[in-house]
C-alpha cells in the first residue's frame, strides 16, 4: 500500500520484525554474486527498504523476497558502494548493496 | 583497468599477458622482479578438476586491488606493481592471476608478492566455480550455514 506525501516521499507499509509498520522508505540497488545470484535468479534488483535501514533490516527484506538466501546470510559480507561495510551500516537512498559470499579469487 | 606510472591493475576476460606485465614493472632503479602466477590445477580436496569458472565484480575488485597495492607501497620499498586477474572459464594449467613486483632489492619483492596474493585470497570479490571430472560443479568455499 502506498500513499504519496507532499509529492516527495512515498510512505509504505513494511512488515518489519513481524509488525506491520507505516514508515518512509528508500531504494537501493542490490547485486548478487556466485551462489546468491544462482538462487536469486538475477544479478541485480532495485529494493525498497524502510528509511534508516541497517544490515538486519536489509537481510529481513531480502530473505522475505528470496528465502533460499537465508543459509548464506551468516557466510556473507555486505559491500556498499564498492566498500566492505561493518554491521553498523545505515543504508541511504541510491546505495548499491552487494551480497558478498566467501570469495575465492587469485 | 587502472594504469598509473608505477601501478597496473586489470580485471579481464582475456588470457593474461605475462610479457606485458614484466615489461611494465621493469625499471632501471630495480634489481629484482618477482612474479607470482596462479594456475588451474587438476585436483581440489581429493576431487578431479577439469576446469574453473571465475566470476567477479570488476569495479570493486579494481578498488580492492588499489587498496592492497597501496599498502604494499607503504610497507616496502617497492617501485612498481602490476596485477592481472582473469575472469571466465579457464582450462587446466591456464593462468588465473599474475602479480608482478619490482624493487631495488629482492627481499621486498618476495614479501610484497606474498602479501598481495594473501590479501587477494581474503578480499578480492572474485569467485571460483570448480568443474569436476564427474560433471558436477561447485562454488569454491561457499558452504551454507544455519543462517
Amino acid at each position: 500500500m502506498k500513499r504519496k506525501i507532499s509529492g516527495e516521499k512515498i510512505t509504505n507499509f513494511f512488515r518489519l520484525h513481524g509488525k506491520i509498520r507505516r514508515i518512509d522508505s528508500l531504494k537501493v540497488r542490490v547485486k548478487f554474486f556466485a551462489v546468491c545470484r544462482d538462487l536469486a535468479g538475477t544479478d541485480s534488483i532495485m529494493l525498497e527498504l524502510p528509511d534508516g535501514a541497517g544490515e538486519e533490516d536489509f537481510w529481513d527484506v531480502i530473505i522475505t523476497k528470496y528465502p533460499k538466501l537465508k543459509p548464506y546470510k551468516a557466510l556473507s559480507r555486505l559491500a556498499v558502494n564498492l566498500e566492505y561495510v561493518n554491521h553498523h551500516v545505515i543504508l541511504k537512498e541510491g546505495d548499491e548493496v552487494c551480497i558478498i559470499p566467501p570469495v575465492s579469487g587469485g | 583497468m587502472i594504469i598509473e606510472e608505477n601501478l597496473m591493475i586489470e580485471i579481464t576476460d582475456e588470457p593474461l599477458n605475462l610479457a606485458k606485465l614484466c615489461q611494465f614493472v621493469s625499471h632501471a632503479s630495480c634489481g629484482a622482479i618477482n612474479i607470482f602466477l596462479g594456475t588451474v590445477r587438476n585436483h581440489a580436496e581429493g576431487r578431479k578438476v577439469s576446469g574453473i569458472e571465475y566470476h567477479g565484480y570488476p569495479e570493486m575488485a579494481e578498488k580492492i586491488l588499489l587498496e592492497i597495492t597501496g599498502r604494499v607501497f607503504e610497507k616496502w620499498n617497492v617501485h612498481k606493481i602490476a596485477v592481472q586477474q582473469r575472469l571466465g572459464m579457464l582450462r587446466l594449467k591456464e593462468t588465473s592471476i599474475i602479480i608482478a613486483v619490482a624493487a631495488p632489492h629482492r627481499e621486498e619483492t618476495f614479501a610484497a608478492c606474498k602479501f598481495i596474493i594473501e590479501e587477494v585470497k581474503q578480499k578480492l570479490p572474485v569467485w571460483k566455480k570448480e568443474h569436476f571430472g564427474d560433471g558436477s560443479q561447485e562454488w569454491k568455499n561457499i558452504k551454507p550455514g544455519s543462517g
